[in-house]
């Protein structure tokens, strides 16, 4: 059989594989949910790939499949707050050497406070780089409420991490002293 | 470029849910951002615009987003997902591809 443009699909839905991963654990907040939905994902995609149109943006239609694949699961279940608390900050637990001058426990415990929509819309464009109107394809809504969005999650993160730190603190205890080092409020 | 939307809009997962950002109770949708370029963006569509983080997000903020997103791009795959990979490809060797779309539910 002439597997060449299946093949070519194949391997590059391999080699999105690492974006699905960080997309869905920048969504959920928790590596093993994550790969769940990745898993499933990649099937529906696998299964699917004739569906695909060829020429267009692969990852963005793999993105698509993954961010549909959460929401559902997030209206039937509602763990939206349990997977949101801090859970994204736990479990990238950075190292404190390597976090540099850059406040990534910060950084990521405020995104885990998002809502989710704004959450999605943030990485899809600031973190993953689509465009609006691809982010927008793969949301399932109009360019203009991603921009919102993103205009909102931008807000929401400058005062989450410009925030007084006592008020950020509650699930602080298992974080090692060094990652509270009081940076933020210079940074933002 | 623009064509792409259509793609994955008519994609069988892309059109499941638009109605999902009125639903999920958020409220994002009712807010017009006032703030200069993004009132007009909205109605112009914005082809033309530059793409890429750079014009959306202050550079500090943007910055350490990047950042925390290239971590997680940057560990490794686990296992279960490159072990899920073998298996669909020895299947697909094994089934040439059928007409009736056979699925994988495991």
């Amino acid at each position: 059989m002439s597997n060449g443009l299946q093949g070519r699909l194949n391997d590059d839905l391999i080699a999105a594989i690492p974006n699905m991963r960080a997309f869905a654990i920048s969504l959920c907040g928790n590596r093993d949910h994550a790969d769940d939905l990745v898993q499933e994902a990649l099937v529906k995609a696998w299964n699917h790939l004739d569906s695909f149109e060829e020429g267009t943006n692969l990852k963005a239609w793999l993105f698509t499949i993954l961010r549909n694949a959460y929401f559902s699961e997030l209206r039937k279940t509602k763990r939206e707050v349990a997977d949101s608390e801090g859970q994204l900050a736990a479990k990238l637990s950075v190292p404190a050497e390597q976090q540099g001058h850059l406040d990534l426990v910060d950084l990521n415990r405020a995104l885990s406070k998002l809502p989710a929509d704004q959450r999605e819309a943030l990485i899809l464009v600031g973190a993953e780089g689509f465009s609006y109107e691809d982010a927008a394809a793969i949301s399932g809504c109009a360019v203009g409420t991603v921009k919102s969005r993103v205009n909102r999650a931008r807000t929401r993160l400058n005062e989450l991490m410009t925030a007084p730190p006592a008020q950020q603190q509650t699930d602080d205890a298992s974080q090692p002293a060094a990652d509270r080092t009081p940076r933020r409020s210079a940074r933002v | 470029m623009s064509d792409e939307k259509k793609a994955y809009v008519s994609a069988p997962y892309g059109s499941q849910e638009p109605k999902r950002a009125a639903a999920d109770g958020s409220g994002s949708v009712q807010v017009t951002q006032s703030s200069g370029d993004n009132a007009d963006e909205q109605t112009t569509g914005s082809a033309q615009r530059p793409r890429g983080s750079q014009t959306v997000l202050p550079d500090i903020l943007g910055k350490q987003l990047r950042a925390a997103y290239g971590e997680l791009l940057s560990t490794p795959v686990p296992d279960r997902i490159n072990d899920l990979i073998k298996q669909l490809q020895r299947q697909e060797a094994a089934t040439p591809p059928s007409p009736s779309g056979e699925e994988d539910n495991s």
